[in-house]
């Protein structure tokens, strides 16, 4: 299965990651909030193996996938300063173009932000910011 | 011919030097048999290695729509209250009626607040659940979305 050439559109994959970060202050910084949306451009695409009636085929217990078509993320990880905050696992039934949004405690500005990901046809990006704070009123 | 095998070459050498500088993201272990599994109860005792889950529907707020208008792109949302269930250690998401019923796991540090909002994709009409897993235990909560149309395509 590995040696398929993979297909066109997987080839001219580019990647492209977007994070939006929005702190909200605190008196005491450890009650800081960071509210974090990501979006990493991707076509998440499961590469199932189906048969004439469109049906997903079986073998031995688990769903055939067409390793040179399939194309999704695999590994998405989340760091401040370095330090893993959020991290997961993904398969082909995450939508396209994967939006994951959360909330990191205790941030302060200054601290840099990471999100990087790795898909299952050796490609990956990092997207690093420095989180900015807010003027306070 | 040999313009394209020369190609394959080059891509397998990317892949390859892709690989070892994704090398620290292996951080978390993955269940990549569970995620490859099509039976859904299969799957969940493969990804929890037949640990009771129990029901956890006062502690979690599992917010999906009850019908799916674009099930490719369904909106999901969890919150887990952490003073019933003990501190978050991860969410899985399961989709019954999918392929492949685990759409992904999410591993949460302590400075992560117990809640995040995703899209996943719905094979149709199908029991969907969020399974937390805390320092007590294992907790589930489930919804069923109703969508007409399949959101696995490809």
């Amino acid at each position: 299965m590995a040696d398929h050439a993979r297909s066109e559109e997987i080839a001219n994959y580019k990647p492209r990651t977007r994070v939006r970060l929005r702190l909200k202050e605190a008196d005491n910084a450890a009650d800081n909030v960071l509210s974090v949306m990501t979006m990493v451009v991707h076509p998440m695409t499961p590469g199932i193996e189906r048969d004439a009636e469109d049906n997903p085929v079986i073998k031995d217990g688990k769903v055939s996938i067409l390793e040179h078509k399939t194309h999704h993320l695999v590994g998405w990880e989340c760091k401040v300063n370095g330090e893993v905050v959020l991290a997961a696992d993904l398969s082909g039934s995450v939508s396209k173009d994967p939006i994951i949004n959360f909330a990191v405690k205790g941030v302060e500005a200054g601290d840099t932000f990471a999100l990087s990901w790795t898909d299952n046809q050796g490609f990956s990006d990092t997207e690093e910011q420095v989180v900015k704070g807010r003027k306070k009123k | 011919m040999s313009k394209l095998f020369s190609r394959r070459r080059i891509v397998q050498g990317l892949m390859a030097a892709a690989a070892l500088v994704a090398m620290p993201l292996s951080a978390f272990a993955r269940n990549s048999e569970a995620f490859g599994l099509g039976d859904f109860a299969k799957a969940r005792s493969t990804m929890f290695g037949g640990q009771d889950i129990t029901d956890g529907s006062d502690g979690i707020t599992l917010e999906l729509p009850d019908i799916a208008e674009s099930p490719a792109k369904t909106n999901v949302k969890v919150t887990v209250d952490e003073s019933k269930l003990g501190a978050l250690k991860s969410i899985t998401f399961m989709a019954e009626a999918n392929p492949t019923p685990i759409s992904a796991k999410f591993y949460f540090s302590a400075r992560v607040e117990p809640e995040l909002e995703t899209f996943i994709k719905l094979a149709g009409t199908t029991m969907v659940h969020a399974i937390v897993e805390t320092d007590k235990g294992l907790y589930s909560a489930s919804k069923e979305v109703k969508a007409t149309l399949g959101g696995c395509g490809g």
